[in-house]
């Protein structure tokens, strides 16, 4: 084989390769509100708040709040939910490498109720506050922040809870409450009736958007047979 | 953010297909598909002119990483031959193939063109490819964000969306199809990443209260469909109705008709076709039906069929089929043929009976030379023994070309188990001519194929294992009856008892004469034996082939298939960087000789290795391979029996599709094939093939592809040693217009080659629905060909569909 033609053979795709991942850095939308309650605002990287619509897709580095009584539901787009619930503020970011989609979700204030799906390899959903970082891998439960600590409430799976200004970091099981202070102290105890009310408030019967309600409905088929239909509502 | 218009809708009514790559051929238009899914049967159509003159159409297939081509008879219906390769020739990243057309008078047409002038030991140093792409991994899926599955919810609460964040890296998103309740929703739907969605409020609409089903649809890059997903949901309101109707079965059935009108103008010869043909698809309840008719004025009696007639009627547990039929039998047994008769599948339970007759060839009357006293018979079958006599009374005997005697053929196949965990069957073939079916004909035959079948799969299908197993018993010429006990004893008296025990133990199933083969079951000439191991663990699926076919092995329902061979072929293909790069190795070492009877063995070895990049970035696709096939015997170079050969392979093909004011899809392929031939003959063959096309999806409903190909060959001269040159340059523009929506489409084509071979194509079509669901399709082609007279084609076709 002659070597201008082998070396063309070779050339032609190598200069491919790199104009490829010269050309694959870019991250688009990264989740959606999929319901929107009240008063919820919506920040997208450098522009002014304005009024969250529902369906709105979120790309990476918009900042979601929600006033009193106010409540946002964002899906991302590996099916993991966050409520936002009233006078909370958050920003989301998320990249996705070579299929991997990680996010991060950084509380400014209030609380975020969470059901993160199964994560695959190499992927990371993580929670970070100015004095925490929670490592979540396909749990429920409710992270929140107060003046001096925060406060993480596992329902299901186990969460990764570590304090920013010590690097400890402790795991929280479900049933378990994770304490991360602003003095460095980290700790956990078992939930109380009062932790468990808390997580039904937010998240209701079942995970996320359905709620416990049945509406039956008696039906005539055309052979005049009765069927009782039983759905769910929320 | 980009929100899909119109214009993306009606893309996906244009065909994507690659630029026509020109290889030159003078009596094969066309050949599709230029891609396949691995795993999966792989249909290729070929479309051939002047088809009343040919005689067969043969296809030359290799998969990927293996050496040998494989040979199937194509089914020639009109002007179309087709062929069905099977689901394991489907290996990525390329399937490669070879078409030869022999007319009447055993003119071979070779498409590509082939160096030497029988392509069956020669095959072209260029071959077309079917590109195969990998079959999508089962992780690969639509996430469903919301609404949840089945929930009920305001109509101002609804926002429908998904997810494509998990899907394969093979699909291509711009062909996404949304559908609500069966409507097609996709043009006011949001793409942004990975993300889709659909707010029915933001877009005006207000739905009903009810069941509602949401579906999407995914497509390859092919266009192809490739995964659905479906959510239901319900919207409440005031005066709910919700469905409870209980499903009935109505009888569902549709079809089409075509009407074609052809004539031909080849070599200032007129040729006219007129075909008609009928399907139909019906289904009621758990029986389906299909039936199909091809009638065509190019049948004769001087040809096999022709004409095609096919009725199907299938229950869950019994299939029965009348007319022509390809059973799927053991592939070493009965595959791609054509069988006129009846065909059923009975299943029951564990236990499976397949079985299948009819007739594989038509008789054929052999043509009388010349006539002569019967005095002189003996004396003009001493002249030539080649041709056929026979008796035509009054004392007189006729010489004749021997023609083809009518041959019916059997086979039963008892199995036990499911093919899709662990199945073991027997298969008994029986095919015989018929002496009697014409007075004209040399040497009939007979033949009896046994063999057995063995399929287990473990974990979930990851591990597959495939045993075959045949025994075949063939004779070349039964005109004489089998053995009388006289004739034993007089020219095999030492060996009378043996060879009269064998006659009266086979004697019932096929004639034991002199021309029956096996003639000694001390080596296992008439044998042949596959073993086939597949495992598919953490993105590798692995396969090892052992293969062993004896030299004098036989099957008439399998008429191609390579005997006289042996070896192993081992491959790897596995996934890299989340399905986004694929890459093939394989070996394979095969070896001729089985039998021991010639005089050395040639030892053919074949290196490969490809590498495919499939991004989810709009960056291009590409598959890089390299192949080195080695053919060796140990008799010294200076012999004429000598082989020495090595030929490597180096190939490029890559496609982009991009937005530069308009959708492009930008076609690269470069291939390099060097053959260097050892021996004293000096067969060196050097090819270099490159190819670029750019397929245009402008905004208004028009499609062009332009392609250049450039073809430069080295060959070898009529001496030893010597070499000769056919370079030429295919060029290629091609325009689909729809110039009414959904009525009228017109396509031209200019495709001029320059070079060694030269000719220019004209090619114009229109596709005109007049009244749905009626349309005419008119085609008309021009070949202004350089130092032979110039060919016209002019087609005009009714569709009906129903």
């Amino acid at each position: 084989m002659k070597p201008t033609r082998t070396a063309l053979l070779m050339v032609i795709p190598l200069s491919l390769c790199i104009y490829g991942q010269l050309r694959a850095q870019h991250d688009p939308a990264i989740g959606l509100l999929s319901k929107v309650i009240l008063d919820v605002n919506r920040k997208p990287a450098g522009e002014d708040w304005a009024k969250a619509e529902r369906g709105e897709t979120l790309d990476s580095g918009d900042m979601v709040s929600t006033g009193a009584k106010s409540l946002a539901v964002v899906k991302f787009k590996d099916n993991s939910l966050l409520r936002v619930r009233e006078r909370s503020r958050v920003t989301l970011t998320g990249f996705t490498s070579a299929g991997a989609f990680s996010k991060d979700v950084r509380i400014g204030s209030g609380a975020i109720g969470f059901s993160v799906k199964k994560q695959q390899p190499n992927e990371e959903f993580r929670f970070t506050s100015p004095t925490s970082v929670a490592s979540v891998r396909g749990t429920m439960g409710i992270f929140a922040i107060q003046d001096t600590f925060d406060i993480l409430i596992v329902t299901e799976g186990v969460v990764n809870l570590r304090n920013i200004l010590t690097d400890q970091s402790v795991d929280v099981e479900a049933g378990k409450v994770g304490l991360s202070y602003a003095s460095g102290r980290l700790e956990t105890r078992p939930a109380t009736e009062g932790d468990l009310e808390e997580f039904q408030q937010v998240f209701g019967r079942a995970e996320g958007e359905t709620g416990g309600k049945q509406l039956k409905l008696q039906l005539r088929n055309e052979r005049g047979e009765i069927r009782e239909l039983i759905i769910e509502i929320e | 953010m980009i929100v899909r218009r119109t214009l993306l809708c009606g893309v996906l009514c244009f065909v994507c297909a690659a630029p026509s790559f020109s290889q030159v051929s003078t009596r094969l238009l066309s050949a599709e598909p230029a891609e396949a899914k691995a795993g999966e049967p792989v249909i290729i159509v070929a479309e051939i002119r002047e088809a009343a003159t040919v005689s067969s159409v043969t296809l030359a297939y290799r998969p990927f990483g293996e050496s040998q081509y494989h040979l199937v008879e194509m089914d020639l219906v009109g002007n179309r031959a087709g062929a069905t390769l099977p689901a394991t020739a489907a290996v990525p990243p390329f399937i490669e193939y070879y078409i030869v057309i022999r007319d009447q008078s055993g003119t071979l047409d070779v498409y590509p063109q082939a160096e030497g002038p029988d392509p069956f030991t020669n095959p072209p140093g260029i071959t077309k490819r079917i590109l195969v792409a990998d079959t999508l991994p089962s992780e690969s899926h639509i996430v469903f964000l919301s609404p949840d599955p089945s929930s009920v919810l305001l109509p101002d609460d609804l926002v429908i969306s998904l997810s494509l964040l998990r899907v394969d890296s093979l699909i291509d998103r711009a062909y996404t199809r949304i559908l609500l309740d069966g409507s097609e929703i996709t043009q006011n739907v949001i793409f942004s990443g990975d993300l889709v969605v659909y707010v029915p409020a933001n877009a005006g609409v207000l739905l009903p209260p009810g069941l509602h089903t949401v579906t999407v649809m995914l497509f390859d890059r092919q266009n192809n469909l490739a995964a659905t997903g479906s959510l239901s949901f319900s919207v409440l309101g005031e005066g709910m109705s919700v469905s409870a109707e209980v499903p009935s079965r109505p009888l569902l059935f549709s079809g089409s008709a075509n009407v074609e009108s052809r004539r031909e103008n080849v070599s200032e010869h007129t040729q006219w076709y007129n075909r008609a043909s009928v399907q139909v698809r019906g289904t009621y309840g758990d029986i389906r039906t299909v039936g199909n008719l091809f009638i065509t004025s190019d049948e004769s009696q001087n040809r096999q069929p022709q004409n095609r007639y096919y009725l199907s009627v299938e229950v869950p547990w019994l299939s029965l089929e009348a007319g022509d039929a390809y059973p799927a039998f053991p592939d070493l047994i009965l595959s791609s043929k054509r069988i006129r008769g009846v065909t059923s599948s009975l299943k029951l339970g564990f236990f499976h009976v397949d079985a299948t007759y009819g007739s594989v060839n038509r008789a054929i009357e052999g043509t009388v030379i010349s006539t002569f006293p019967v005095d002189s018979l003996s004396r003009e079958q001493a002249a030539d023994p080649t041709a056929s006599y026979s008796d035509i009374g009054g004392g007189y005997w006729g010489k004749g070309v021997p023609g083809t005697y009518a041959r019916t053929l059997f086979a039963l196949r008892p199995s036990f188990g499911s093919p899709e965990s662990f199945q073991w069957g027997f298969t008994w073939l029986n095919a015989k001519d018929d002496p009697s079916s014409i007075r004209f004909g040399i040497r009939p035959k007979e033949n009896i194929v046994l063999g057995t079948d063995l399929i287990a799969r473990f974990d979930n299908g990851r591990v597959e294992l495939g045993l075959q197993g045949a025994f075949s018993a063939f004779n070349s010429d039964i005109s004489s009856g089998s053995f009388t006990d006289a004739y034993i004893d007089s020219v095999y008296p030492e060996q009378a008892g043996d060879i009269r025990t064998l006659r009266d133990l086979l004697g019932n199933y096929i004639t034991v004469n002199d021309n029956f083969r096996p003639l000694s079951l001390d080596y296992p000439a008439t044998i042949a034996a596959e073993g086939r191991l597949a495992a598919n663990y953490f993105d590798h699926y692995l396969r090892l082939t052992y293969l062993y076919r004896g030299a004098d092995y036989t099957s008439f329902g399998q008429s191609y298939l390579r005997t006289d061979i042996q070896g192993v072929n081992a491959s790897d293909r596995f996934r890299l960087f989340q399905n986004n790069v694929f890459a093939t190795v394989g070996f394979e070492r095969l070896s001729d000789n089985t039998a021991r009877t010639k005089p050395s063995t040639t030892v053919f070895t074949t290196l490969n290795a490809a590498i495919s990049y499939y991004p989810t970035t709009d960056f291009p696709g590409l598959t890089l391979g390299y192949a080195r096939y080695s053919n060796e015997n140990d008799i010294a170079p200076d012999s004429l029996l000598s082989i020495s050969d090595v030929t490597n392979r180096l190939s490029l093909q890559s496609f982009y599709t991009f937005e530069w004011g308009t959708t492009h899809t930008l076609l690269l392929n470069l291939s390099s094939s060097v053959r260097t031939d050892h021996t004293k003959a000096a067969q060196n063959v050097n090819n270099f093939v490159t190819v670029i096309g750019l397929t245009t999806r402008y905004r208004i409903p028009l499609q062009t592809e332009v392609s250049i190909g450039v073809n430069l060959n080295e060959l070898p001269g009529a001496t030893p040693a010597t070499s000769s040159r056919l370079d030429y340059t295919s060029l290629n523009f091609t325009a689909r217009y729809v110039a009414v929506p959904k009525i009228l489409t017109l396509i031209g084509t200019i495709g001029p080659t320059f070079g060694d071979f030269a000719r220019t194509t004209l090619d114009a079509r229109a596709e005109w629905a007049f009244l749905d669901p009626m349309m005419l399709l008119f085609q008309a082609s021009y070949f202004n060909n350089r130092g032979i007279p110039n060919d016209t084609f002019v087609s005009l076709r009714f569709l009906y569909t129903y």
